[in-house]
């Protein structure tokens, strides 16, 4: 007996707390999927209540049914007639303190025939607002069920559920006859109507929002609050994840000792310890750093600051060709570019969107610091600076100040050479602000890093496979045995350096070094696993070793040691610049539609980073 | 009369928006002729500004401001 599974489409505008609902109707039993052949993804969750099932489709938020983003197209997309998604039943949520605003796309989705139950959340802050919402009175002019809730708490939603499965009502209630321009003008006089015989203003408190907003935009106040929150990120990113990224290095360590224990000598055993799993520790060491990063970016955009960001930095940023909406997927390409350029779906300007799809790469992504890190401990000394700045954490910090400064030029540089004329719009909506909802970032955080982890964790373990089978075989039956560097010269991967390597001698690199441009293409944090099987050191994942044997190393040509400040400083910036994300491109490529814009990409990232890396090396040499 | 002519803490009423590209964005957003406007906040420069309107806060850049023709109330 095939059960009839009720299909719920949860809609509302941003802000209205709707993500907040979603988990707690549907728990941990929700998953993101991607709709074959398009760029679409939609959030699906299961709904399980007395035995019965519901399948519950979360959309973006959006403010009308005409899309101008490509959020707001794919929000819409489920209501077409004939989609396999299309609802049973319409949750509508509202954000009770914004009443009249919100029922705008509520009026539109009432008439598409579809049953709609009208949910009202944050009413706590309506109450503080003056605002008193008559919920009987409402429910009978519209003809449909009101439910109040509150997401944040889950009051309120154990008797939506029962509503749920019930019957419900399509709204009766007329807002308009026709779809041109006039009838927004119409449509909100509906609304009014609606309004004055549902809703009472009492007197208002003033908000402690607007408080807070006088000096987060302050003139002076508001660019220092927002570096000090910058700062205070970066260093969290830092100190923080310290401890787990070295238990999580131990861990692997530990592994890799016991299978070397336990498996027999071989080429498995060679594959799975330096293949695969010294290219997999790469990868998942950083997973802390990502973590705390991305509870930070959604901390930011929970409590309603990213807003803020936005509209205090939309005057400079439009100087360079970008919008106040740019501000989130660059910030956010400091963790990582593909979440940061999914983010861009909500800047509505085509021309916009595109230069922040381009340069957001530039911005230094998490993948880069394990190549930071290594090469910073090898050419700068651990000492301090004017008495406690660490010299090797200020040169870290010029590395992100130059990612971001090149993402700016960039982004200027594309504004003059890209025509395209379309509707360039600020309007943004500056909501309340909110104590964190733990609960969702939480939830948000888990899905975005386990995404991340497993996207790069698919690359990695194939491009870890390859390597070490390109470094360990070579024409002429050459096998790896008792590895020295002599011998990987002779191995295919140690062809292809030797191929590449008069084209990279101006930037102070060697055949080594060219194996690893090879390898990070693909992604760059596998740069170190690589160097660390160039040097063949038995423990992977000590930096200590590896560090050791690259300092030793002797550029045969000077007989002084290969790895100078000139050659560290220029290998940096090189990856600084260079395009070494195969996961970034596609994504790219999905999110724009055509594989124009990835091309593109490559290509100018690829000539700065040469020519970056060609003055850095000829200037410091 | 637009409203970019506005101070902050000032009221007005809106008569009506130039045809343009963003008059449809900014009417979906509750800027509607006969709503009440004030201006809340000016960002650094100026420019973008926030304005309370149809019960939340919105913000827009001075060209899409000015847009909007206004009478004070």
């Amino acid at each position: 007996m095939a059960e009839k599974v009720l299909k719920i489409g949860l809609s509302g505008n941003p802000n209205c707390g709707k993500s907040s609902l979603f988990n707690q109707l549907t728990g941990l039993n929700q998953r993101i999927t991607n709709i074959p052949g398009t760029t679409i993804e939609r959030k699906v969750g299961t709904l399980k209540h007395q035995g019965e099932t519901a399948k519950i489709i979360d959309t973006p938020g959006t403010y009308s049914i005409d899309p101008k983003s490509t959020d707001e197209q794919v929000a819409l997309e489920i209501y077409a007639d004939n989609h396999e998604l299309q609802p049973d039943v319409i949750l509508y949520v509202a954000d009770a303190s914004n009443f009249k605003r919100n029922l705008f796309f509520f009026s539109q989705l009432s008439e598409l025939n579809i049953p709609i139950i009208l949910v009202l959340n944050m009413t706590d802050i309506a109450e503080y607002k003056g605002i008193n919402i008559d919920m009987d009175r409402l429910s009978k002019e519209l003809g449909i069920n009101v439910v109040k809730i509150n997401a944040r708490t889950g009051k309120g939603v154990n008797e939506l559920k029962e509503l749920l499965f019930k019957p419900n009502f399509k709204c009766h209630f007329s807002f308009s006859s026709s779809s041109d321009i006039e009838s927004i003008s119409d449509r909100y006089n509906q609304i009014e109507k609606l309004v004055q015989k549902t809703v009472s203003q009492a007197s208002k408190n003033e908000l402690i929002t607007d408080k807070i907003d006088k000096w987060v935009t302050h003139r002076i106040w508001g660019y220092f609050i927002f570096v000090a929150v910058l700062l205070v990120i970066f260093q969290s990113v830092f100190k923080l994840a310290e401890w787990p990224m070295d238990w999580i290095e131990v861990q692997f360590e530990n592994l890799a000792n016991f299978l070397g224990r336990v498996m027999a000598d071989g080429w498995l055993k060679q594959l799975t310890i330096k293949g695969v799993l010294a290219g997999l520790a790469g990868v998942v060491v950083f997973v802390p750093q990502i973590v705390i990063l991305f509870i930070f970016m959604t901390l930011l955009e929970d409590t309603g600051y990213m807003a803020r960001v936005s509209f205090i930095m939309d005057r400079l940023l439009r100087n360079v060709g970008l919008n106040g909406k740019s501000v989130v997927p660059l910030l956010s390409g400091a963790a990582c570019a593909i979440p940061a350029i999914m983010a861009t779906r909500n800047i509505e300007n085509a021309k916009d969107r595109i230069i922040t799809i381009l340069v957001t790469p530039l911005m230094s992504c998490s993948a880069r610091l394990p190549v930071y890190t290594l090469l910073i401990a090898m050419a700068i000394p651990d000492e301090t600076f004017l008495g406690f700045f660490n010299l090797q954490g200020l040169v870290l910090l010029f590395m992100y100040l130059l990612g971001t400064v090149a993402s700016l030029v960039s982004a200027l540089v594309f504004k003059w050479f890209i025509k395209l004329k379309q509707k360039n719009y600020f309007i943004l909506e500056l909501p309340v602000y909110h104590t964190p909802r733990w609960k969702n970032i939480w939830m948000t955080c888990w899905q975005k890093s386990t995404s991340f982890v497993l996207e790069a964790g698919k690359v990695i373990f194939i491009v870890s496979v390859l390597l070490w089978y390109l470094a360990s075989h070579g024409p002429n039956n050459y096998k790896l045995s008792n590895a020295e560097p002599v011998k990987i010269e002779n191995s295919y991967a140690g062809k292809f350096g030797k191929t590449i390597e008069p084209v990279i001698k101006p930037l102070g690199f060697d055949w080594k070094i060219g194996i690893s441009l090879i390898t990070s293409f693909a992604a760059r944090e596998v740069f170190v696993g690589t160097m660390s099987t160039i040097y063949s050191v038995d423990d992977e994942e000590d930096f200590v070793n590896i560090r050791k044997k690259m300092k030793a190393e002797i550029n045969p040509d000077t007989g002084e040691p290969k790895y100078s400040l000139a050659v560290v400083m220029s290998l940096m910036i090189f990856y600084a610049f260079a395009m070494q994300c195969i996961s970034t491109l596609a994504v790219v490529k999905k999110e724009t539609g055509t594989w124009k814009w990835p091309m593109i990409q490559l290509a100018y990232m690829s000539a700065l980073a040469y020519l970056a890396s060609l003055i850095t090396y000829n200037i410091l040499a | 009369m637009n409203l970019t002519d506005l101070n902050i803490g000032q009221k007005a009423i809106i008569l009506h928006i130039t045809n343009g590209d963003v008059k449809n964005k900014l009417m979906e957003m509750g800027c509607i002729p006969g709503q009440e406007i004030e201006l809340k906040l000016k960002a650094p420069f100026g420019d973008p500004l926030a304005f309370d309107v149809s019960g939340y806060c919105l913000s827009m850049r001075k060209s899409e401001a000015s847009s909007i023709e206004i009478k004070l109330k």
